[in-house]
């Protein structure tokens, strides 16, 4: 199966976001909501095979929260060639894209390929999350590649690929074994205001969290867990001291939406 | 096979175990790789897990770390110095593959590690080789990552991308696996030989590495290992540590 879908947003004249477009096939349906717009599967799938394709603008001064229904399966098919989800964002001065899915799910004998590339122009924000659980409940994941691509004006701010697989994720270097990992990725102005010193890690029997500073500015929530529910638990805890970071500057409070919210 | 019946090939083979060699001043021996963290998280204790450990590693940070050695080495020597132009396009393109590898580095601890490596292997490499024309550490803004050292190095010295793939992939093993003798008291015969047994991942890593040393350094690898990306960030606010990093 082949789909390819668009969102656009525009600014209307009173500065708030109108969803210019709209437009998906089978088995993506995106339907718009108070809550952001929302990813339904309208099929199962993906499937080996079958190649997603989701272009995404955010015009300068919108806002676009994209969300999902429910954790994404990519299934085994018929056939050994991978299913493919590629995404292209662009996100304009001023303007900021929240990507907040639930999970993906590799089961056991698919093979997926998620690629994300979004490019911010200056002044542009992101917040971007990515979750991956590593098979169903007692079984090994399906073969897994999600790679990042974070780019402005021509510079790489962030690139990265995440593999799980039979053997890719058992490494102690690697996951350790841990059944889901994911990350939490912001690119903001208002990141520049945060004092360059601030360090949050944790670390229990059931997962570890670090929010790392980027060399290019942004910050990245990295989180490994035993389970989904830990590991949102993990990523919403860097994502409040970010948010708790920022808050004490009088005058500068960021907007709700201009840094992750939990959901 | 090295053919070792040319001079020019010893001198060569020499120059390239001496930058492999433990001993070699670049302050390597400050740095476990992010195997103290596994082992003070429990999850190296043993051979079989140090084994695992390097298999991980050598599928995410080794892989990339090898790759941007290969390329800045190709980068380095397929220059002519004597053409202005071509000097400050090599300028440029080292410039972008150290902003390409500092974006697929998210842990500032790492950062900080690999350029801390590198600024001591050039510096090592200038005292050993003080008329082979080895670059400054501050030919990229920030100074370069561990594995830029290592290729530039190795181009300097007249080695090829691969090579310099090689030094940074048996350094990256190389590296836990002495802290692994340090940190649990393995037996150091024991841990040779893991370190034997990995040479096949190595060399497949280490072609890869070649055949992309002159690709765009967008397209360069870029797999991550969340544990270690994480860990290093534990590590870098325990005390007391052994190693740096």
């Amino acid at each position: 199966m082949i789909c390819e879908a668009v969102v656009k947003t525009s600014l209307r004249a009173d500065g708030t976001t109108s969803l210019d477009q709209l437009g998906s096939t089978p088995p993506l349906r995106l339907m718009p909501t108070p809550d952001g717009v929302f990813i339904v599967g309208a099929a199962a799938g993906p499937l080996n095979g079958d190649r997603i394709a989701l272009e995404i603008d955010v015009a300068p001064g919108t806002e676009l929260t994209i969300r999902s229904a429910a954790a994404s399966m990519a299934w085994p098919g018929t056939t050994p060639v991978a299913s493919q989800f590629s995404i292209r964002a662009r996100v304009g001065a001023g303007a900021r894209l929240h990507w907040l899915p639930e999970p993906i799910v590799p089961i056991a004998g698919s093979l997926h390929r998620v690629t994300a590339a979004i490019e911010l122009a200056t002044g542009g924000g992101v917040a971007w999350r990515e979750e991956i659980m590593l098979g169903r409940h007692g079984e090994a994941p399906g073969e897994l590649s999600s790679r990042l691509e974070i780019t402005s004006a021509g510079r790489p701010l962030l690139r990265q690929e995440v593999v799980v697989g039979a053997t890719a994720h058992t490494s102690p270097a690697v996951l350790a074994g841990h059944h889901a990992t994911g990350s939490l990725t912001v690119f903001a102005p208002e990141l520049a205001q945060l004092d360059p010193g601030l360090k949050t890690q944790s670390a229990d029997s059931d997962g570890e969290m670090a929010v790392l500073e980027l060399e290019s500015g942004g910050r990245q929530i990295v989180a490994s867990a035993a389970g989904a529910t830990h590991l949102r638990k993990l990523i919403n805890d860097g994502a409040d001291s970010l948010l708790a970071a920022l808050a004490p500057q009088p005058g500068q409070m960021p907007r709700s939406a201009d840094v992750p919210v939990k959901s | 096979m090295l053919g070792l019946a040319q001079n020019h090939t010893i001198v060569a083979a020499t120059n390239l175990l001496l930058l492999a060699d433990g001993r070699f001043p670049a302050g390597g021996y400050a740095h476990s790789t992010g195997l103290e963290q596994a082992v003070e998280s429990g999850r190296v204790d043993s051979e079989p897990e140090l084994r695992a450990f390097l298999d991980g590693v050598l599928a995410t940070v080794a892989r990339t770390g090898a790759c941007f050695a290969a390329a800045s080495c190709e980068t380095w020597r397929t220059c002519d110095p004597t053409d202005v132009l071509a000097k400050a396009s090599r300028a440029e393109g080292l410039e972008r593959l150290a902003l390409e590898e500092s974006a697929r580095m998210p842990a500032p601890a790492l950062r900080e590690a690999s350029r801390t490596q590198g600024r001591q292997f050039i510096r090592a490499a200038q005292g050993t080789w003080p008329t082979a024309g080895i670059p400054k550490a501050d030919i990229v803004p920030f100074g370069v990552h561990l594995s830029m050292a290592q290729g530039l190095v190795a181009a300097a010295l007249d080695l090829d991308p691969r090579a310099a793939a090689l030094i940074s992939a048996y350094g990256a093993v190389l590296g836990p696996a002495t802290a692994a003798v340090k940190l649990l008291g393995l037996d150091p015969l024991a841990v040779n030989r893991i370190v034997a047994e990995s040479s096949m991942q190595i060399a497949e890593l280490v072609d890869e590495a070649g055949d992309l040393a002159a690709c765009a350094p967008q397209d360069l690898p870029s797999r991550t290992a969340p544990l270690l990306e994480i860990g290093s960030a534990l590590h870098a606010v325990r005390q007391p540590r052994m190693f740096a990093s």
